[in-house]
């Protein structure tokens, strides 16, 4: 219970990184340059998750915290699909089923 | 190649966060200001960040985010020989299914000619 706050800031930094991304992507469509206003909110997000991976990782133990980042793979195909109008391919979703188990697998396994 | 460099950098943001969070734990957001660890991760995610914005031009993001998923390999070996974290079988099971996600998401379309 007591280590409940690290692991919220941990999902916190997930959906933030996986914004952070969405926004990246959709600077390189809108501006020529890579350096542009968008790409820098992108990486002021990234600098936000950099101070909240820190305090999940005060509690969490680094091999738990890697499966459960891995859920930003997980989102963003559904993220890119929604917000970018990527096409959303059969074998994301396939992927995304296979990352889920597998991240259930290493979280049972302590 | 920038991809893979975005990944190698991506891998060093983990280790040094890790670092930053046992130097700091139970101390205030101050302290994790302060830890030369946490302005370590920094340098790498800026590293990072450099590398991956050149990449995402040429690539789509749903191709290449989860080929970066294939450092938590890597990490998970950081995890073991630097911080004595215990590894099972079922640790790397659950890997390996992750990594083989990875790679279907990563595999190239096939186009009809």
């Amino acid at each position: 219970m007591q280590n409940t706050p690290h692991y919220i800031a941990l999902f916190v930094a997930i959906l933030i990184t996986i914004m952070s991304q969405v926004l990246l992507k959709y600077s390189t469509k809108k501006y020529s340059s890579s350096l542009n206003k968008l790409a820098f909110l992108s990486f002021a997000l990234l600098g936000i998750v950099t101070i909240l991976i820190v305090y999940a990782l005060q509690a969490v133990p680094l091999k738990s915290f890697i499966a459960l980042n891995s859920l930003s793979f997980v989102i963003m195909p559904f993220a890119a699909f929604i917000f970018l109008g990527e096409k959303l391919k059969k074998r994301s979703v396939v992927a995304a089923f296979l990352i889920s188990t597998g991240i259930i697998v290493f979280l049972n396994a302590d | 190649m920038a991809l893979v460099i975005a990944l190698f950098f991506r891998s060093l943001v983990f280790v040094f966060s890790k670092y930053a969070a046992l130097e700091t734990t139970n101390t205030g957001l101050i302290t994790i200001l302060t830890s030369h660890w946490y302005w370590a991760e920094l340098l790498a995610l800026s590293m990072q960040a450099v590398f991956w914005a050149y990449a995402l031009k040429r690539l789509t993001l749903n191709i290449a985010y989860p080929f970066m998923s294939m450092i938590y390999s890597v990490n998970l070996t950081w995890a073991w020989y630097l911080f004595d974290e215990t590894i099972t079988p079922y640790h790397l099971t659950g890997c390996l299914l992750i990594i083989i996600g990875v790679l279907i998401a990563s595999l190239p379309q096939r186009t009809s000619t």
